[in-house]
């Protein structure tokens, strides 16, 4: 962890800047911020590689739902009118 | 009776990725496959309630996360405490900024650690990381989803994210 208060400050943000969910100016702030001071860099990876692993994988990690689990929702469907 | 067949066939064509974040939470085929089935069993009960036009697949994960939390209750499981002291601890391990090693881990790392790694993380924290990165909801939708405020969003993603990234930086290490 980091300890000086701009480094906790932009530790908060992290996570909002690095899903483009920061308002320009604080993005801005950060980005200075991120510039000047290698151990937020490397929270910052940290951060992006998480999301990063979840965005690329999460299709492959879980596989589809089995015939059997279809066939079974497929049953429970409401009704129709044919 | 036509908008009842639509609204089935587009809960219907959600299945994988209802399955896919029951896996997460349950992290076993079976209990995921029973919950699904629970989730559609109770959508399509209350079909009635969906508003159309509104966001069909956040309203099924609603259905999915309330089912998983009555589940666990039911079971009398403890369902883990994200306040928790370990967990907090746990959650700001970070892995050694090395220059470069995300990059390369990223490459590096396999399916089934990417899956060990994501089983260690507390339900609560992968359940926001999922919902954020692997289904792209903002986080406002998932404060709605899960009944918590965007800031508690924020912060459960990334305590999520941080332990994923440090627990397959250990795998990788060992």
């Amino acid at each position: 962890m980091n300890q000086k208060p701009a480094c906790r400050e932009v530790e908060e943000q992290l996570t909002p800047f690095v899903d483009g969910e920061l308002p320009a100016d604080r993005a801005e702030t950060v980005r200075a911020h991120l510039a000047a001071c290698p151990p937020c860099r490397a929270a910052e990876r940290t951060e992006r590689t998480g999301r990063k692993i979840l965005q690329d994988r999460s299709e492959t990690i879980c596989g589809k739902a089995s015939a059997a689990l279809c066939a079974a929702v497929r049953k429970i469907l409401p009704e129709r009118r044919r | 009776l036509a908008d009842v067949d639509d609204f089935a066939r587009e809960a219907l064509g959600l299945i994988d990725r209802l399955y896919g974040m029951a896996l997460r939470l349950t992290r076993n085929p079976a209990d995921a496959e029973d919950l699904v089935q629970e989730t559609y069993a109770r959508a399509f009960k209350a079909r009635r309630q969906f508003k159309a036009g509104s966001n069909l697949r956040a309203w099924l994960f609603t259905i999915l996360h309330h089912q998983f939390l009555n589940d666990r209750r039911r079971e009398k499981t403890n369902p883990v405490d994200v306040d928790s002291d370990v967990a907090e601890r746990a959650a700001e391990t970070t892995s050694s900024g090395e220059p470069g090693i995300e990059e390369e881990l990223l490459r590096r790392v396999s399916d089934d650690e990417v899956r060990a790694a994501l089983d260690q993380v507390p339900p609560q924290f992968a359940e926001a990381v999922w919902l954020r990165d692997a289904e792209g909801f903002s986080y406002v939708e998932i404060g709605e989803m899960l009944g918590i405020p965007p800031g508690t969003v924020m912060s459960r993603i990334s305590r999520g994210r941080r332990l994923l990234a440090s627990r397959l930086g250990e795998a990788q290490n060992r």
